[in-house]
């Protein structure tokens, strides 16, 4: 029993002597995909927020938004994130820096679906466990085990060790903004890239989580009670399906008519002129290339505009 | 329940509790009801199945040596009864799908549909267990077990119930009956023998297998992207397999049970020979004693031992899967057991060790490509590929981590095997023994990928 004793003791305090180690490392990493780019928008103190999956991060160009709205931005989308990484992002910073003015949200028709790959990727997150409750509530719906396995400091940095060693050692770039624009344009109208296409198979037909639905309301609450104007957007497609946008549109009405004050840009529909079918705008089937996404963030941050005129000048905010 | 899951985790550790708690004849009550439990997990209902051939097999045994005048009568109804049970289940869709394909070419009307079952989660692997017992009483290695309660164990007993070791009764029966005492020092070779399968499981197949079933499941890919996922393939296999294995072993020893080795560094082999007698052992003994040595094994003239050989393959593929990719898998290696023993009546000069673990690897490889791909044909266009298209590679950061890993695997799979570490770890003081544990222990932790994956064997 004493050997027993002995070894949990030992196996708890080389927990705590590897995590804390890997937690430091982490703190300096400001680059990289499994948590570096959280580290780097958390040093900035901006006045918008982008959130959401790659169609934020490669679709918003954060100058242009200064330029347009006189704001200081920083667009924190993330490949192969979505709503679940938008509010982790969105309550581990405003602990920091307090509320933003304005936070443009992506949506697409799966944002508000259960999606166990999503739940999966959710563990990007999983160095802030200790730091935020909303981090907590979301890890704890990858599965029933997963606030005990977090009680390990260590597993905190599951499969995260080799890319924190690297990225350890890059220096933070200042000048970065979160925006990173993708050359080149689309060779054929068919390329959906796999992820994409297996979200949305995945996900169709079901109704919208409630989970998920709840973790907004405490986004859009937060927004309401601090005067951030929230605006959902969702980006625009090289091509359009007209039932699948139409049951989208309906389905995102119902949701939002419990938000007044959350407005909804619909990029696909509203400036389908402008892409629809537009191979040099684009690099696939839902990512715009570098062209393409600064031309959408003019009408993006345009109409933004025309938005927050409706209700309070731009510069009030 | 998957071994790599917290589920079993606490499972195991009440079961392990309980296990010492009790008095040791309380004890196969209490193995029994957990591996009871553990089966049900999957898929309930099959439980009966399982009953029905543990009974049929029990009294097999008891009636083959009371009743020796009819003893062949009851191995044959033995064995065709759990033949049957295992044709039912696992290949009559084959046979089906087959028989319909050839009723179309010759414009028949085949009438007979597919069943619209899913096969019992390690149904070869139980079934060959309990018709080795059988076997084993009809040539008199081994007395009938008495007791329905051992014999059931003995065909249940949850470490090794879905995926082997396929152990035989001279080497399991009796280690039911022993008593045996909580011991530390054998608990903790036991979990650091389990954390080893999971290291191998979780860190490098399920690292692994992130690529490989990226490239294999999308057709679209490079001859150099399919080259390495095949690679990578051969790496993830052997790791989930013994990974598995290695946790069987490890867990049972907890309980003071010894399983037989399954794997023995196979992908150091330098012949094909000697690579089917460190992969897979419970099988391939199971094959050596059962099939090909009452075949005639090789005391027989040089060409009705080329066709033991291509027998004893072609039923091994057909064994892991009812599609003739597995036939296929099976029929390249009977060859290059046929080729090989050709070589060697021959006499040519030997190459020297390496090069001919290079080679014997190259052969393995190419196997794989059968074992893994969905079709016959899909097999064959990743082959032409790799040999004729030559574009770029498809890059994912996981290539790094999985060569990593599976470095770091192969290194302490030698080790393991040159220091002869998991029979006698007592060799090694308590500190590096505790020493290499922790390390297994924080490279799960750290490296695991948490996907919770099935094993590939439990699908056969």
């Amino acid at each position: 029993m004493r050997k027993l004793a002995l070894f949990v003791a030992l196996l708890v305090a080389a927990d705590q002597v590897v995590g804390r180690g890997l937690d430091a490392l982490y703190r300096r990493c400001t680059t990289g995909e499994t948590g570096g780019l959280i580290n780097d928008v958390l040093r900035r103190q901006v006045d918008v927020l982008v959130l959401g999956s790659s169609r934020a991060q490669h679709h918003v160009v954060p100058r242009i938004l200064k330029r347009k709205l006189g704001l200081s931005a920083y667009n924190a989308g993330l490949d192969g994130q979505d709503l679940l990484y938008a509010v982790m992002l969105f309550d581990v910073w405003t602990a920091k820096h307090g509320a933003p003015k304005l936070v443009l949200l992506q949506v697409d028709p799966w944002s508000f679906r259960r999606s166990a790959t999503e739940l999966q990727r959710a563990d990007i997150f999983a160095p802030f466990v200790s730091r935020s409750a909303e981090v907590r509530a979301v890890l704890a719906l990858r599965g029933r085990y997963e606030p005990l396995k977090l009680l390990s400091y260590s597993y905190r940095f599951n499969g995260k060790v080799l890319a924190i060693l690297k990225n350890a050692l890059v220096r933070p770039n200042d000048a970065f903004d979160g925006y990173e624009g993708i050359p080149g344009a689309m060779t054929s109208g068919a390329d959906v890239p796999a992820s994409e296409d297996a979200m949305e198979l995945a996900t169709r037909g079901q109704p919208p989580w409630d989970r998920k639905l709840a973790l907004f309301g405490q986004l859009a609450a937060y927004c309401r009670q601090n005067g951030t104007r929230l605006i959902l957007f969702h980006s625009p497609r090289y091509s359009t399906d007209a039932p699948r946008l139409r049951a989208w549109d309906e389905e995102l009405a119902a949701l939002l008519k419990g938000y007044p004050d959350v407005d909804y840009i619909d990029g696909e529909t509203q400036f389908a002129r402008a892409f629809t079918g537009k191979s040099e705008l684009f690099h696939d089937a839902t990512h715009l290339n570098a062209r393409g996404a600064e031309l959408f963030t003019s009408l993006l941050a345009g109409e933004v505009a025309a938005r927050l005129k409706k209700t309070r000048s731009v510069s009030s905010l | 329940m998957l071994f790599n899951s917290f589920d079993f985790l606490l499972f195991f550790a009440a079961v392990t509790a309980a296990y010492f708690a009790l008095p040791h004849r309380f004890r196969w009550v209490l193995l029994l009801a957990a591996s009871c439990v553990f089966y049900m997990t999957f898929i309930p209902k099959y439980i009966l199945i399982l009953a029905f051939a543990i009974t049929v097999d029990y009294v097999a045994g008891v009636r083959i040596e009371d009743d020796p005048a009819r003893r062949e009568l009851y191995l044959w109804m033995s064995v065709a009864t759990v033949c049957a049970v295992l044709f039912f289940f696992k290949y009559f869709n084959f046979f089906n799908a087959n028989a319909a394909a050839l009723a179309k070419a010759i414009h028949w009307n085949y009438p007979i549909r597919d069943l619209q079952i899913i096969l019992p989660i390690g149904l070869s692997f139980h079934t060959f267990q309990s018709l080795s017992y059988v076997i084993e009483v009809y040539r008199g290695k081994q007395k009938a077990e008495r007791h329905f309660g051992y014999y059931a164990l003995y065909v249940m007993y949850f470490p090794q119930l879905v995926a082997g070791p396929i152990e035989r009764p001279q080497n399991l029966l009796h280690q039911f009956h022993a008593p045996q005492r909580f011991d530390w020092s054998r608990v903790q070779d036991g979990l650091s023998l389990t954390l080893w399968g999971l290291f191998k499981k979780v860190v490098v197949a399920d690292c692994l297998s992130i690529y490989v079933d990226a490239v294999y499941d999308s057709g679209h890919h490079t001859g150099t992207t399919l080259l390495l996922a095949t690679y990578f393939f051969a790496f993830q296999i052997y790791c989930d397999f013994s990974g598995y294995s290695d946790m069987a072993r490890g867990l049972s020893r907890v309980y003071g049970i010894e399983l037989m080795k399954n794997f023995e560094t196979p992908y150091f082999a330098a012949s094909i020979g000697e690579f089917w007698a460190r992969w897979h052992i419970s099988l391939s003994t199971w094959f050596k004693d059962y099939v090909y040595i009452p075949l005639g094994g090789n005391r027989v003239a040089p060409l009705r031992h080329a066709f033991n050989l291509m027998v004893v393959f072609l039923v091994s593929g057909f064994w892991h899967g009812a599609n003739w990719t597995f036939v296929i898998w099976g029929a390249l290696h009977g060859a290059y057991l046929i080729g090989e023993r050709a070589l060697g009546a021959l006499r040519l000069p030997a190459l020297g060790r390496w090069p001919r673990r290079i080679v014997t690897f190259h052969l393995v490889l190419l196997a794989w490509v059968f074992f893994r791909a969905k079709t016959v044909g899909a097999a064959f266009d990743i082959l032409r590929k790799i040999l004729l298209d030559h574009g770029p590679l498809f890059w994912d950061v996981i290539i790094v981590q999985g060569v990593l890993v599976s470095a770091a695997a192969l290194a302490l799979d030698a080790f393991h095997r040159r220091t002869d570490y998991w029979s006698r770890p007592a060799r090694f003081g308590p500190t590096f023994r505790a020493a290499h544990m922790f390390c297994l222990l924080f490279a799960v932790v750290l490296f695991g990928v948490d996907s919770g994956a099935q094993f590939i064997y439990f699908q056969f």
